[in-house]
């Protein structure tokens, strides 16, 4: 009851106006939060949207087997590039540089799969037509385990690789003058 | 009327009014601090587990 006669009235209206604007405080500070690691791509959630022809991802263009692995750009940065398919990820063991910005950038050959990198935020969808990008540096040298996290058919539960993370010398004088790198036997 | 209260049990309407005017002190505090507590988890969940594991 809000009538303008009764204290008791006004004192309870009060009080649910200013919870109503500390709970509106509270959501914007959390979509703020969202926003900010939105844009300085914190979280999980790609940008932009890629497609690709999944028919001859095989035959030409950035995913033929020579391109897949670690890549360094011209600015230091590194770049990799993989496929997965039932049952496997190309390349299984993927070398990169700690304390280096690393670009993922993956897709799938044929049916949707996960790219999950234990102990980080790396953690995307690998869907057939599209590329999946995620962005992640590693602090320091270790292994992580990168299992398939999508149920693919009877064989997922055998679909994982690894990342391991080397330190940045090491990985450059592993790279010599090779084009493309991985750690897959 | 059976289990009906007898009319002077409870308090009077003055007494009501003058403590409903008061405000709910109470229901704010423990509403607030349930809040917080909820809100602090999230911030320190973000800034201590999510951040670190992010590139």
């Amino acid at each position: 009851m809000a009538n303008g006669h009764n204290p008791s009235a006004g004192v309870a209206e009060r009080v649910e106006r200013r919870w109503a604007s500390v709970s509106v405080l509270i959501i914007v500070f959390l979509a703020g939060m969202a926003a900010f690691a939105g844009i300085h791509q914190a979280t999980m959630p790609q940008a932009t949207v890629e497609t690709i022809d999944p028919t001859s991802i095989h035959l030409a263009g950035e995913f033929i087997e020579s391109n897949l692995g670690s890549a360094v750009e011209g600015d230091g940065t590194v770049t990799v590039r993989a496929i997965g398919q039932q049952y496997s990820f190309s390349p299984p063991c993927i070398l990169v540089p700690a304390e280096t910005p690393i670009t993922f950038r993956a897709t799938s050959a044929d049916v949707v799969h996960g790219f999950l990198v234990q102990g980080t935020n790396i953690n995307t969808m690998l869907v057939p037509g599209y590329v999946s990008v995620q962005k992640a540096t590693f602090d320091a040298p270790g292994e992580h385990l990168m299992p398939c996290q999508e149920f693919c058919s009877v064989g997922h539960e055998g679909m994982w690789g690894k990342v391991q993370v080397v330190t940045k010398e090491q990985f450059l004088s592993q790279m010599g003058d090779k084009r493309r790198l991985s750690c897959a036997p | 009327m059976i289990n009906s209260e007898e009319p002077n049990a409870g308090p009077d309407d003055a007494t009501v009014e003058r403590i409903v005017s008061e405000g709910p002190s109470g229901a704010i505090a423990l509403a607030g601090i349930a809040t917080a507590i909820v809100v602090l988890i999230w911030v320190l969940f973000y800034l201590l587990v999510f951040i670190p594991r992010s590139g």
